[in-house]
């Protein structure tokens, strides 16, 4: 019977507690607070935005791997090809540009009558 | 200076700073102890002040003038405070699957006992019980309590902020005073037993 009256009596109390309760003030600055924030939203374009996250190092890291993979796959394939080959090609393609031929005596015409 | 609420509008749809920081001056506190009051912190309340006012320099446009200034930037403030709320809750699950995994990320997220500044010292600890109970409250019943208690507002003004009727605010009121009562009986009754 007693607890069930200081209860009621706390419960009383507890709703009244705010009976006078009074405004609290914002923190001070709150414009500039405002305008820097409005500001820094704007500079983040959608641009901004993508450069950050590939700027973050979960995304550069493996993105970095990545192209050093491709860079050296494709190193060891092209090491792997024969260079004799290649040699080759490279004196067949010069001697068709420049047209290296041996001069022979009998090769020439002769054109006079 | 600016004191009309129309010429307050008209400034502020031209985009006027002045009209800007009339409106802070006159609506910052009002936004942020409703702010305080819904999501019970300081750090929370002031960020939705900020962003309440970046929404109103955003949409000032799409006022109408069908209702107050003043209605308007509590019905933004309500909705903010809420999504925030809403918000943390889905961190606190997520915290919780988290932490079945191995990382206790839950601490973070534990509910902390909150002392509204502008209560009186010798009442902190009885409103500080009552917020408590106020934080289990069905959203609408705790929006209408705040509003009419801890904002002053009149149970009409509280109806044109929530789009409700009167007789649906004087519902709301007094359920929620009955579920407090029911809360803070429940409370007490056991810090009694356990002592």
């Amino acid at each position: 019977m007693n607890s069930k009256k200081n209860v009621d009596h706390l419960v009383e109390e507890a709703f009244n507690s705010i009976n006078n309760i009074e405004r609290a003030h914002v923190k001070p600055f709150l414009l500039s607070r405002v305008n820097s924030r409005m500001l820094s939203e704007r500079k983040n374009s959608w641009w901004e935005k993508i450069a950050f996250y590939i700027g973050k190092p979960s995304f550069a890291i493996p993105g970095l791997a990545m192209l050093m993979l491709i860079n050296l796959t494709t190193v060891v394939f092209y090491a792997t090809e024969p260079s004799a080959s290649i040699a080759e090609q490279n004196i067949q393609a010069s001697s068709d540009e420049f047209s290296y031929s041996i001069a022979n005596i009998y090769e020439n015409e002769n054109t006079e009558p | 200076m600016v004191n009309q609420p129309n010429d307050l509008i008209r400034k502020l749809k031209e985009g006027e700073q002045m009209g800007f920081t009339t409106l802070m001056d006159l609506y910052q506190n009002m936004v942020y102890n409703t702010s305080l009051g819904i999501v019970q912190n300081e750090e929370d309340a002031d960020d939705i002040t900020q962003e309440v006012f970046e929404q109103v320099y955003i949409s000032i446009g799409s006022f109408k003038g069908e209702s107050k200034l003043s209605t308007w930037l509590y019905k933004i403030t309500i909705t903010k405070s809420l999504d925030l709320i809403k918000k943390k809750k889905r961190k606190k699950r997520f915290g919780i699957v988290q932490s079945l995994f191995g990382d206790s990320d839950v601490e973070k997220y534990s509910p902390v006992e909150f002392n509204h500044p502008g209560v009186q010292l010798e009442q902190k600890e009885r409103a500080s019980e009552l917020f408590a109970a106020l934080k289990q409250l069905p959203d609408k019943q705790k929006i209408a309590f705040i509003l009419h208690k801890v904002e002053g507002q009149s149970y009409q003004e509280v109806a044109e902020i929530m789009n409700k009727s009167l007789n649906a605010v004087e519902a709301l009121m007094s359920r929620a005073k009955a579920n407090l009562k029911t809360l803070l009986h429940n409370y007490y009754y056991k810090n009694l037993s356990d002592q």
